[in-house]
């Protein structure tokens, strides 16, 4: 009767450890390659992200010199006219 | 042996409950799960995907744009180039024109930063500014909006110029009791030489009819610089020698019209005329 008791008592204690074992196992989180290959992911995102910015910058930069250079070009058209009338009547 | 078992029983336990427990805790401060995991990873991933493809997209629309630029700059330069041609100048003739009139607008500011008096001293220097600004309208370069308007500004200063500048520089005297026309050039505050009375004289010609005869109250012009058009005998002139002078009218065939301009006050005979007589010298 005792052995039978010792015997349940030890069962027991190793099934509690097995449960815990098992539960822990069964809900693992990433591990360290995977979090590291998250990491680069992000950081991979960001820089492109970064350079997507630069890129917007340059391009709202260059559709501000266009914006002046077509000024310029109206307006050097409007020269010509001037001048021309002007020497008309030189 | 029951208590062995009781306490190997509990031990089992704690290291179970502790198990959990650590597992739970750890998650919920700083672990994530499994399927958070794979959610931020598709979510950087997509993300990333993302970027790279408007960067793409980007990346094109700039090379379009500086390709667009070039092509502006290209038009404005040609536009240019066919201004110079009907200039008939290049970009170094623009500079060179450019720089004539800031230095002449520089000699203009300089005429305006003076007092009056010496503007009326220096009245040959606002001419030769007016006659070179005259000069450089003749030139095509000035058709150029830019040139205009420079030249427009040196106009409106040479315009306040000649406001500033007096027509004529002279004090006033009033006669008393007592005073001839000898007695009052002599004086030091006037001409401190009776001699140039005659220059009292022909300067006040509207006022004395006869040197001789002058009266009290009556207020003289002292001159005391010669006028841009008047003229101040010295010893040894004579009209054709004052004619001829190219400040004057450059012909000495021309003394005539300075005699019938002055013949009042050089009267019948044009061969005598005397020193200090102040003539006004005809401008056409």
């Amino acid at each position: 009767m005792r052995k039978m008791f010792r015997a349940l008592f030890i069962s027991s204690a190793i099934a509690m450890m097995v449960v815990a074992f098992a539960i822990t196992g069964c809900s693992r989180g990433p591990n360290e390659k995977e979090l590291q290959a998250l990491e680069e992911t992000k950081s991979a995102a960001l820089a492109a992200e970064s350079k997507l910015s630069d890129c917007q910058s340059e391009k709202a930069s260059l559709e501000s010199q266009l914006a002046e250079k077509k000024q310029k070009l109206e307006e050097m058209k409007q020269e010509k006219a001037d001048v021309q009338n002007r020497l008309s009547n030189f | 042996m029951k208590f062995t078992n009781v306490v190997l029983f509990a031990v089992a336990v704690v290291l179970s409950f502790s198990l959990i427990a650590g597992t739970t805790i750890s998650f919920a401060q700083e672990k994530m799960s499994m399927d958070e995991y794979r959610a931020q990873l598709q979510q950087w991933q997509e993300r990333e995907a993302n970027a790279k493809k408007a960067s793409e997209d980007c990346a094109a629309e700039v090379e379009k744009l500086k390709g667009e630029i070039e092509t502006t700059q290209a038009e404005i330069e040609k536009v240019w180039g066919e201004i110079l041609a009907e200039i008939g100048t290049d970009q170094a003739g623009v500079d060179a024109f450019r720089e004539k009139l800031k230095a002449l607008e520089a000699d203009v500011d300089g005429l305006l930063a003076l007092t009056p008096e010496e503007l009326f001293k220096k009245r040959s220097e606002v001419e030769a500014a007016e006659a070179k600004l005259e000069e450089y309208k003749k030139d095509r370069i000035s058709a150029l909006t830019e040139m205009q308007n420079l030249i427009a500004t040196i106009e409106g200063k040479l315009t306040q110029v000649k406001n500033k500048m007096p027509k004529a520089i002279y004090d006033e005297y009033t006669v008393v009791v007592g005073d001839y026309l000898w007695k009052i050039s002599g004086k030091p505050d006037i001409y401190n030489d009776p001699i140039q009375w005659m220059r009292i004289y022909s300067y006040n010609k509207d006022q004395i009819k006869d040197p001789d005869l002058i009266y009290p109250d009556q207020v003289f012009k002292i001159q005391r610089e010669v006028g841009p058009d008047e003229y101040l005998v010295g010893k040894g002139d004579y009209l054709a020698k004052i004619a001829g002078n190219p400040d004057v009218l450059g012909d000495p065939a021309s003394w005539t019209k300075i005699y019938e301009k002055n013949k009042d006050i050089i009267g019948e005979d044009p061969n005598q005329i005397f020193p200090y007589t102040v003539l006004v010298i005809p401008k056409d």
